[in-house]
């Protein structure tokens, strides 16, 4: 067995996903102890950091045997051979929107993987984001039809997707591959206060095989794995990374940002995400990236950014604050009412049985774990990595 | 005129440690190089005819290039047949 620091698989993972940032630190070489290798190998899989481990490997951070390093990379073989399928998925997908003559930007995965990190095999990725107008929403979702994909959860009621909704999932009748459909970034206000169209005007593209495909601009990738690592349940490493990597490595128009996020009241997103990279990773941030800390975050963005976040998240906080800001009474009844009285396709694919009691009790239920939390705090859910 | 071998363009690849993962799009199967395929794909970065690759294959692997030659050429007939890899006439 090599030598190094025994390290258990929660802070191994970290470290490899720290690996090779330019401002990062210079770990020491690490050995995972032997009950806790196979947790490991599972962890930085499903983080989709093989690429990351095997480059810390190779660069001395996590030596191995040659029994580890061959499963290492097995699990590493394995993850490149899926990306490529979602890649040739893409092209597909790429011809047919084209065909519908459906404008859309290629959100996170591929993108990063091809432009933020030296060589794409750092970035894993397990399926497709995309990012449509509203207007064409629902035409895409027939397209995602037409290649085989279905639909996982129906729109809770008509017309709910192109007005409250974030992204549909898409899943494929034979390999599962999934595709997330998205009209915006996130769910819940941040979703409903940015101006996806505004990214999409912007697009540019990236080199796939022979095909240039749309991707969102260096500026407005650096909001995508910002907002995604900021707001996205559970946190994981891979996007914490993805947030050094992308400003430390791309051309972002600070200026731009600046202004998205005083227009689009995502200051203190920003400035959580790069803090939260900052502390997991263990590295520096670009100094531009300051300005966000330096930024006097509105009330209610540190309002809504709580209710993503640990104890609130599960009890209904994205909801609630997603009523907040949705203007217009007549509109706050429109969600309210889809929200608690969904169409019999939603309630079928949402939950094994049909059960528009179980429904209605959710908000009472969100109220009792509410109350216990504030009785036994030490049981919230607290923002840590994922699996923590 | 002698032959001048390039990777095909709409190949979509991935380094996956020593090894290369490869496929066409459309064509369904992935394919792993590994071991001196791997390292042929490496050196195919940028179009190579066949006595560079030969060379650069016998250097990198410190034997001689007569001894290594056929291996190279049935190394990219392979991959040539896998349509990975284009065969020009410069």
């Amino acid at each position: 067995m090599p030598d190094g620091r025994p390290v258990g698989f929660r802070e191994a993972a970290r470290i490899v996903a720290g690996f090779g940032l330019p401002a990062g630190p210079d770990p020491e070489p690490m050995v995972v102890a032997e009950n806790e290798w196979q947790t490991f190998v599972a962890r930085v899989w499903g983080e989709k950091l093989t690429g990351l481990a095997i480059a810390a490997s190779h660069g001395g951070v996590l030596p191995l045997s040659d029994e580890r390093a061959e499963t290492l990379l097995e699990r590493h073989r394995r993850a490149m051979a899926w990306c490529l399928r979602v890649e040739e998925r893409l092209l597909t997908l790429d011809d047919r929107f084209s065909d519908a003559g459906i404008e859309y930007a290629v959100l996170k995965g591929p993108t990063i993987a091809h432009t933020a990190y030296p060589d794409p095999s750092l970035r894993g990725f397990g399926d497709l984001d995309v990012l449509v107008r509203g207007r064409d929403f629902k035409a895409a979702c027939s397209t995602l039809r037409q290649m085989g994909f279905g639909r996982i959860v129906p729109e809770p009621r008509r017309g709910f997707d192109e007005r409250f909704g974030k992204a549909a999932t898409h899943r494929h009748d034979g390999d599962s591959m999934e595709i997330d459909l998205h009209r915006t970034l996130v769910l819940g206000p941040f979703g409903l206060w940015i101006k996806p169209e505004v990214l999409l005007d912007r697009a540019v593209p990236f080199g796939l095989g022979d095909r240039q495909i749309p991707r969102l601009d260096d500026t407005g990738m650096l909001l995508n794995v910002a907002m995604h690592a900021s707001l996205g349940w559970p946190p994981g490493l891979a996007p914490l990374r993805d947030v050094l990597q992308v400003s430390s490595a791309m051309a972002v128009d600070w200026a731009v940002l600046r202004s998205w996020a005083e227009a689009w009241r995502l200051s203190a997103v920003l400035h959580h995400a790069f803090a939260t990279a900052e502390s997991v990773l263990g590295a520096k941030a670009t100094v531009d990236s300051r300005i966000f800390s330096d930024s006097r975050h509105r009330r209610s963005e540190s309002r809504a950014l709580r209710t993503y976040l640990g104890e609130r998240h599960a009890v209904g906080g994205t909801a609630l604050s997603t009523l907040r800001a949705i203007p217009g009474l007549r509109d706050k009844a429109a969600y309210m009412e889809a929200l608690a009285f969904p169409q019999q396709e939603f309630m079928r694919g949402r939950y094994s049985k049909r059960s528009y009691g179980r429904r209605l009790l959710t908000p009472a239920r969100w109220g009792l774990q509410r109350l216990l939390d504030r009785r036994h705090p030490q049981q919230q859910v607290r923002f840590t990595p994922r699996g923590d | 005129m002698s032959a001048v071998y390039g990777r095909a363009d709409q190949v979509l690849h991935r380094n996956a440690g020593p090894d290369v993962v490869a496929m066409l799009p459309g064509e369904g199967d992935v394919h792993l190089l590994s071991g001196p395929a791997a390292v042929v794909w490496e050196l195919l970065s940028e179009e190579a005819a066949l006595d560079g690759l030969i060379h650069a294959m016998a250097d990198l692997y410190d034997r001689p290039a007569e001894e290594i030659a056929a291996s190279v050429e049935t190394c990219l007939n392979d991959l040539a047949s896998r349509r990975l890899v284009e065969m020009h006439r410069a």
